[in-house]
């Protein structure tokens, strides 16, 4: 009896706290009904917009939300211990199907908790709280097929798998490690303009998975991870590492249609040759001084295109910006337009300082773009692009398919998900997402993205290749390369594209300081060549606000027009490593002086009419990821405008361009 | 035509019910392939996608679509007649899924019969 009596007092115990759990449970469904009830009332019977009540109102709602909210996570809790208790690795199938029953059970409090967290988290109106409540808080559930054996066999066998095992089957991290880290900016874009399609994807699936508010899995993210895949498993099993540049950032690099310097009748432009095309937002460029004048100054160009500067400071992005200016015939002509403003930081009361003032504003300039061919949306591309897809496109889509039936396991019906038919990559998937769960949810924006990039990335690097069958290999290698001609294509295309003309008119009123003031009109033509060739032709005239005074009393009074030009400009883009798009350039000028030229003091300088020609060879070095550029050349002129002596002269500067720095910030 | 899953891109419906699928490119020209139970092919100019589900319970139609950008954009698809659906909060009877890019995107839907 002795010994009895504890074991029936352990008993009882264990029943009372069953019945005493059970009853908890009853009661807090019930209250979890009652609030939801309540919930739904009061979001009915919300005062109007702005009346008093409304702040009460909302009070008492987020009273009833949050208490709603702490019941659901205990009662997740519960459920996630019940299927811990039930998920072992002798479960039969029976089991495992009631546990499937319970994890949709969990994920429908998850939906039901941040629909709680969206209307009351932020404050939100009652209308919009009220939108927010109103999504179904558990999802129907569906009738989920029963596992078949085999599928329970392969979920015991990926459960298996450990994060030890998976370790061990990577490759070494000497050759699974990606070389440098690209950093995602908050729009899920790699920060960075030299970047590779593992970068791209990994911020990009970063990106998805915050938007979307879901977990990673094989219906929405095959793209990242098939080039996760083939990243690790080709470098290791059979290219020894591929790297795709990302075509979207090879095509803004490969603009090089934008003068960003002043144009060359102003002081100290290292270019002799005026390129059309018109920044988005506006161009800084800091320039020391060419061979035009025998002067040499230090200018600094500002080009603002006022649409983008419409746009941005309406807090809008690079992009939606374009496609508003896209469908308004207003901003639709000033995005085709760009004015300049280049100070000359040689004048005024502190030469050699920059100061914006209106004594250093030597020269306005406005440029519009009146032909460009160069968009890769224009209408007249949408044939290339159907052809594109009818090929190219389709011929991807039955590769990437075909690597989906190799890779993936449909599962036998409703409620079995897509898997991995290999147990150790499936493993490894299921790794990774219980990893980029565990990322801190207080965190935002880009902090955010980086924070589970970084988990991608890491885990990406984890591959287990040691593991993954031969026909997962094959299937990610078929998909590569169907990848690549597919990229290739594109590019090709996208190339055909930036080739396209272009017609500018540029007009430039320079200041001079003591000289009349001039206005010199410039018509610009570009077009490609099927070498990646960029042609440039400039023509131009100018002319004087008032005609200089003469030289001497027996000389004659200069006429109005002071000069004609034509220039040409051959330019070859070429890439170096990573390094980015460097340009080769050859220019010509032809210039003829129609009379004497004037002097800064406003003089003019007898026997100086007549023809000047100039030569330049130079080289954009560019520094990709700050967006500069760095032009250096070499001048060489029969004579200055000034001084009828030879002059051989080297000029460097740097442009800096905004655009490629905007789209990296705020790209969307 | 009923959700399964939104997040999992699944759903079901009677036998042999009709299914369409619409997809609208924002932003950027549509560059669509997709396969339809192993069989690709270009999107067609209206961005529909129209098949019928299969006859027997439990068997499966697959929809992958490949969604590829020439500048940043937005790909809107629609799966019509949806009245279940999760994240409808306009209650307009459909399903939508919104994805932004580049990068390419491939999303693979399943349509189950009941």
């Amino acid at each position: 009896m002795k010994k009895i009596a504890p074991l029936l007092f352990a008993a009882i115990f264990t029943l009372s706290s069953i019945a005493l759990q059970g009853q908890q449970a009853a009661t807090d469904e019930a209250q979890i009904q009652q609030l939801r009830a309540n919930i739904q009332r009061m979001i009915e019977n919300a005062p109007p917009q702005g009346s008093a009540e409304e702040r009460s109102h909302r009070d008492a709602l987020a009273s009833l939300g949050n208490q709603l909210r702490d019941l659901l996570v205990e009662k997740r809790g519960a459920l996630k211990s019940r299927i811990k208790n039930l998920e072992t690795p002798d479960a039969l199938p029976e089991v495992l199907a009631h546990v499937e029953q319970l994890k949709q059970a969990v994920e429908g409090i998850n939906g039901e908790v941040q629909n709680i967290d969206r209307a009351f988290g932020q404050n939100l109106a009652p209308a919009r709280a009220a939108a927010a409540m109103a999504q179904p808080a558990i999802q129907a559930p569906a009738q989920v097929a029963q596992p078949s054996p085999a599928e329970t066999a392969f979920r015991n066998a990926v459960r298996n798998i450990s994060t030890d095992d998976i370790r061990e089957a990577a490759a070494p991290a000497e050759v699974a490690t990606s070389e440098a880290v690209v950093t995602c900016n908050d729009q899920g874009r790699p920060a960075s303009t030299t970047f590779s399609r593992l970068d791209e994807s990994i911020c990009g699936l970063a990106s998805d998975l915050i938007d979307e508010d879901r977990g990673m899995n094989l219906a929405q993210d095959l793209d990242p991870i098939f080039i996760i895949l083939t990243a690790q498993l080709l470098k290791t099993k059979t290219t020894g590492g591929e790297s795709y540049a990302a075509f979207v950032s090879e095509a803004t690099e490969k603009r090089t249609d934008q003068q960003m310097g002043a144009g060359p009748s102003t002081n100290g432009s290292t270019s002799i040759v005026s390129k059309g095309g018109v920044p988005y937002l506006f161009g800084l460029a800091v320039e020391n001084g060419a061979a035009v004048q025998s002067t040499s100054d230090t200018t600094i160009t500002f080009r603002v295109n006022p649409a983008g500067v419409i746009n941005t400071f309406a807090n809008k992005g690079f992009v939606t910006g374009f496609q508003q200016a896209q469908n308004d015939p207003v901003m639709n002509f000033l995005r085709k337009t760009s004015i300049g403003f280049s100070f000359d930081t040689s004048r005024g009361n502190q030469a050699g300082v920059f100061t914006g003032n209106k004594q250093q504003l030597s020269a306005i300039s406005a440029r519009v773009e009146l032909f460009n061919d160069r968009d890769p949306r224009l209408k007249k591309y949408e044939a290339d692009w159907e052809k594109f897809v009818a090929n190219e496109g389709v011929k991807l889509a039955q590769e990437v398919w075909k690597t989906t039936v190799a890779t993936v396991d449909f599962g036998s019906g409703r409620g079995q998900h897509k898997s991995f038919r290999d147990p150790a990559l499936q493993a490894w998937l299921e790794q990774m997402t219980a990893k980029v769960s565990q990322v801190d949810a207080s965190l935002t924006g880009a902090s955010r993205i980086n924070a589970i990039a970084t988990v991608i990335r890491e885990q990406a690097a984890l591959v287990p290749v040691d593991r993954v069958s031969e026909d997962t290999i094959q299937g990610i290698t078929g998909f590569a390369k169907q990848d690549k001609a597919y990229t290739t294509a594109k590019n090709s295309l996208l190339d055909k594209i930036a080739k396209g003309k272009l017609f500018t008119l540029d007009y430039t009123n320079t200041r001079a300081v003591s000289a009349p003031d001039t206005s010199n009109f410039n018509f610009i033509a570009a077009t490609g060549t099927g070498s990646r060739v960029d042609l440039t032709a400039n023509g131009s005239f100018t002319l004087f606000h008032k005609r200089p005074l003469a030289a001497s009393p027996t000389s004659p009074r200069p006429g109005r027009f002071r000069d004609f030009q034509f220039a040409g400009q051959v330019l070859v883009p070429f890439k170096v490593g990573d390094l980015g798009q460097f340009d080769f350039w050859f220019s010509g000028r032809y210039e003829r002086l129609l009379g004497d030229a004037s002097t800064a003091a406003g003089g003019t300088m007898p026997g100086t009419r007549g023809d000047i020609a100039i030569g330049q060879f130079g080289l954009n070095v560019p520094i990709t990821s700050l967006g500069i550029k760095f032009p250096i050349s070499l001048t060489f002129a029969n004579r200055t405008e000034l001084v009828k002596e030879r002059e051989i002269r080297g000029n460097f500067g740097f442009t800096f361009n905004w655009d490629t720095l905007l789209s990296k910030l705020k790209p969307f | 035509m009923r959700e399964l899953d939104h997040d999992n891109l699944e759903y079901e419906g009677g036998p042999g019910e009709a299914v369409t699928v619409k997809v609208v490119a924002k932003g950027t020209t549509p560059i669509v392939a997709f396969t339809l139970d192993g069989v690709s092919q270009p999107l067609a100019a209206d961005g529909l996608i129209q098949f019928n589900l299969k006859n027997t319970s439990n068997q499966r139609t697959d929809l992958q679509l490949i969604l590829d950008f020439n500048a940043p954009g937005t790909y809107e698809v629609t799966v019509l007649g949806v009245p279940n659906c999760s994240r409808d909060a306009q209650a307009v009877g459909s399903c939508l899924h919104k994805w932004k890019g580049p990068p390419r995107k491939i999303k693979t839907f399943a349509f189950f019969v009941a």
